[in-house]
């Protein structure tokens, strides 16, 4: 093997895409289904896997297309192109500080009660930007070497938590009307939809070829285990109790007990994890941000520039204030802006490169 | 400066270069029947005795060449040479004087524009000596000693192939020292020879005592903690590097071998792992990396749990730890610091100590100074027991060095344990695994090798499970692609293996 490190495999993709999905999809989606969809919350969960399957075809069309070049337009890329990676700029700042406002709130929450709020997130947020500044291969890396652990941890974990679960919680599925379910499982899509992200990841990809499969498997994997949370979650507390519980996956664990062990607390390991996945998530949202920014800038602002967005993103996630907020802005602006905005874009942009290679085609 | 065909003109350059040189010594003579042919010859005094002189092969050749006529000798030159195996013919001034420098013995003979540099005995050194540094059950105790040259020879003793290589490379403005690499030629992965030789060549030093020294200089990530190669000074892992498709870095003056490239699941790897059954080799490995994760994290967690999360422990637990910490005038970070700070002292302290001594002060101060700090209420005896087995586990890591950065990045995870508790781990941690990730040793990354490629991270799970003998049939990652098979059964072809 020739010296490979400025390139990321397949696998390594796939673990990071998964890792960037794992704390949206287990930490916050349980809560926000149950309170949407109830005792439907599965179908909307399977729902927004439709969708995002969908939308997962789109970008692996778009790979295929345009592949490298939408980073590399330097402004020149048309205004498609260019209100593409606006709008791309706009999801990625918004849901990065959705994601910072989380984790502060599950660190004060269950970690550090007495500790200012300013502390916990600027403390994060410097070690996120410090990684935000290393190659995209490092956070890959990272994300290969964690992956597995984290996997292996996750499922003993909700092993442990099958005992407690009551089959009679269960009950018939869809009570909700089918428009409120389509409704629900396009919120839950919204949550997959950075799925997106993975196009900044795979211009680093050692085999263009790699990666609809990375792609595939980490849609695959992130619905499984936000399925298994979500089962087991309404298996144990029943579903209307999920739905007015704060991050109901670090309650469920923190009601194993495993007697004769060091640990009376389980849910600090799975804190660990998930700090890990949200840093994951964190530091793609500020470099991709950054590469965004690039995309469009001189080489000599960089620098500057990316001081200003890493301030400005620290600010609105100060300004925000909580999950709550940052959520509702992001689900606001995406459910009726930005979605839709990306997908007639995305769209746009295929058709306009078909006809082009049509043209060349006919030309010859 | 090209060697002049006239001895005088010789004579005189080499004369003025080493001026006031006492150490130097220089000797004229004539040979041939007639005692007509003029001749040089020049040598640090210690790397050849008199006696040795009259009794080596030169000596006696000197003394076949008194009875020749000059044209004999002149024809005895030019096709023998002088008949001497490992005799290079030198065509400048500069090779004569640096040939000389590294221990041989030069020789000038009037008529030829030439000058023959012939091996001694060379420098004092100690010789082979035992291996104490890396100590093992089985296997050899032979260590490298001070001289290149013999450390070559050990490991050419354990690899004798012709394809095994040594090059060697003059480093240092002023001492040149020489450095060789050795390595196999059909295994090492491609470039990768080329590629530490452009290392080398990225800097002019002055002088170079150690093979740290010029490792330091080249490694890729300067500021990390953690040595991006491997030191070693068993022979028998060298030579095990080689097979594997490394480069082995040798300087003279230096009994410490450099590993290149490395990673990290290498300073966890014993030479006995693969002497001994993969059962037993397996538990140590899991033993080494389970102390890792203690010498780095054990303190800060007790810190944290102390200090920020005690309904994380079971109750018993925390009652425990409750009441042996009665009395104690300290904050727990406090307390653990200055157990910490007291375990540095007994260790630098031990390592200054000359001979036997050594030892004792570690033993000896470590069980006093712990008993006594518990006895005056100073510190509680869980301290004692974090610090002592953190302790402890630093030092299961095989590699000094190594088990060195552990202990650093334990002061740095306390810090942070005490700031904020287990979040602050957790970031310490993620800041290390990210540090971790993003270092290269020669261009190959160093936490995943094999990462990019099909087999995963840290070299597979084969790094911590050593696989029973028959089924270690490839080499390392980075051996080269056409040579990966390192056993097979007799009449099996590679493609089938693979």
């Amino acid at each position: 093997m020739q010296a490979n490190s400025e390139k990321i495999s397949s696998k390594q993709l796939f673990y990071l895409l998964t890792l960037e999905l794992f704390c949206l999809i287990t930490l916050f989606l349980p809560e926000f289904l149950s309170n949407r969809l109830a005792q439907d919350a599965p179908v909307g969960l399977v729902l927004g896997f439709v969708f995002a399957c969908a939308f997962g075809f789109i970008l692996i069309l778009f790979w295929r297309k345009y592949s490298l070049s939408f980073l590399q337009n330097k402004g020149n890329g048309g205004i498609m192109m260019d209100a593409m990676v606006f709008l791309l700029f706009i999801q990625t700042v918004l849901i990065t500080v959705f994601v910072l406002n989380i984790t502060w709130e599950i660190v004060q929450m269950f970690l550090l009660p007495e500790v200012d709020r300013f502390v916990i997130l600027i403390v994060f947020y410097l070690v996120c930007v410090f990684a935000s500044s290393k190659k995209m291969e490092v956070r890959a890396r990272m994300a290969e070497f964690c992956g597995r652990f984290f996997a292996v941890l996750f499922i003993i974990l909700l092993a442990f938590s099958v005992k407690k679960i009551d089959l009679n919680q269960y009950e018939t599925l869809f009570m909700n009307s089918p428009v409120k379910l389509i409704s629900g499982g396009y919120e839950v899509f919204l949550l997959f939809e950075s799925l997106i992200f993975s196009l900044f990841a795979a211009t680093f990809l050692n085999k263009k070829t790699d990666y609809s499969n990375a792609l595939k498997k980490s849609l695959l994997c992130s619905v499984l285990f936000g399925l298994a949370m979500l089962l087991v979650l309404m298996g144990s507390f029943g579903v209307n109790y999920i739905g007015v519980m704060d991050y109901p996956a670090i309650r469920l664990l923190r009601n194993i007990t495993k007697g004769g062990g060091f640990l009376s607390r389980m849910d600090v390991l799975m804190i660990g994890v998930w700090l890990f996945s949200l840093f994951f998530f964190v530091s793609g949202g500020l470099q991709y941000a950054g590469m965004l920014l690039s995309s469009v800038l001189d080489d000599n602002t960089k620098k500057s520039v990316n001081i200003v967005l890493f301030t400005v993103i620290f600010l609105i996630a100060w300004i925000f204030g909580n999950m709550q907020n940052s959520y509702y802005i992001y689900r606001n602006y995406m459910y009726f802006i930005g979605t839709p905005l990306i997908l007639v874009v995305l769209i746009i942009l295929l058709l306009k490169k078909s006809k082009d290679t049509q043209g060349v085609n006919s030309d010859e | 400066m090209n060697i002049s065909a006239s001895i005088s003109e010789n004579i005189a350059e080499f004369e003025r270069r080493f001026d006031s040189c006492a150490d130097v010594k220089k000797n004229i003579f004539f040979l041939g029947k007639d005692f007509d042919i003029q001749c040089y010859i020049a040598h640090i005094e210690v790397t050849v005795s008199n006696v040795s002189l009259a009794d080596s092969v030169i000596g006696k050749m000197l003394t076949l060449l008194e009875g020749m006529s000059r044209r004999e000798i002149e024809k005895c030159l030019r096709n023998n040479g002088l008949g001497i195996a490992d005799v290079t013919v030198l065509k400048t001034m500069e090779e004569t004087v640096s040939g000389m420098l590294t221990g041989d013995l030069v020789f000038f003979i009037d008529g030829f524009a030439c000058a023959y540099k012939i091996p001694v005995k060379g420098y004092p050194g100690m010789g082979v000596t035992e291996n104490t540094a890396e100590p093992n059950v089985r296997g050899s105790k032979e260590g490298f000693s001070d001289s290149v040259k013999a450390n070559t020879s050990l490991i050419r003793k354990r690899v004798r192939s012709n394809k095994l290589k040594v090059k060697e490379i003059l480093e240092g403005v002023r001492s040149n020292t020489t450095v060789a690499l050795v390595y196999i030629e059909d295994i090492v992965a491609p470039n990768l020879v080329e590629r530490i030789e452009a290392y080398l060549e990225k800097y002019e030093i002055d002088g170079i005592f150690d093979s740290g020294m010029l490792i330091q200089l080249i490694e890729e990530s300067k500021y990390s903690p953690f040595p991006q190669y491997q030191a070693t000074q068993r022979p028998d892992r060298a030579a095990m590097a080689v097979l594997e498709g490394r480069v082995v870095l040798l300087v003279d003056n230096s009994p410490m071998a450099v590993l290149l490239p490395a990673n990290y699941h290498n300073f966890f790897v014993t030479t006995d792992d693969y002497f001994n059954r993969w059962e037993v080799a397996s538990m140590g490995r899991i033993i080494r990396y389970l102390a890792s994760i203690i010498a780095m994290f054990f303190p800060g967690l007790y810190l944290s749990i102390i200090q920020f999360h005690s309904q994380v422990v079971p109750t018993t637990l925390i009652l425990t730890f409750a009441s042996a910490r009665k009395g104690v005038p300290f904050t727990p970070f406090v307390e653990v610091l200055i157990m910490e700070v007291a375990f540095e002292l007994l260790r630098e302290a031990g390592i200054r100590i000359p001979g036997s001594l050594g030892k004792s002060i570690g033993i000896v101060g470590g069980l006093i100074v712990g008993q006594a700090a518990v006895d005056a209420g100073l510190v509680s005896p869980i301290v004692v027991i974090v610090v002592a087995l953190t302790a402890l586990a630093s030092f299961c890591v095989p590699n000094e060095e190594f088990g060195s950065a552990y202990r650093l990045i334990k002061f740095a995870i306390l810090f942070a344990a005490a700031f904020l508790g287990i979040y602050g781990v957790i970031l310490g941690m993620i800041l290390l695994i990210l540090h971790l990730c993003s270092l290269e040793s020669m261009g190959y990354p160093f936490l995943l090798v094999k990462g990019g490629d099909k087999s995963g991270w840290i070299s597979g799970m084969e790094s911590i499970f050593r696989k029973p003998s028959d089924k270690l049939t490839e080499r390392s990652i980075y051996a080269n692609e056409n040579e990966k098979i390192r056993l097979k059964k007799k009449g099996d072809s590679d493609a089938s293996k693979q």
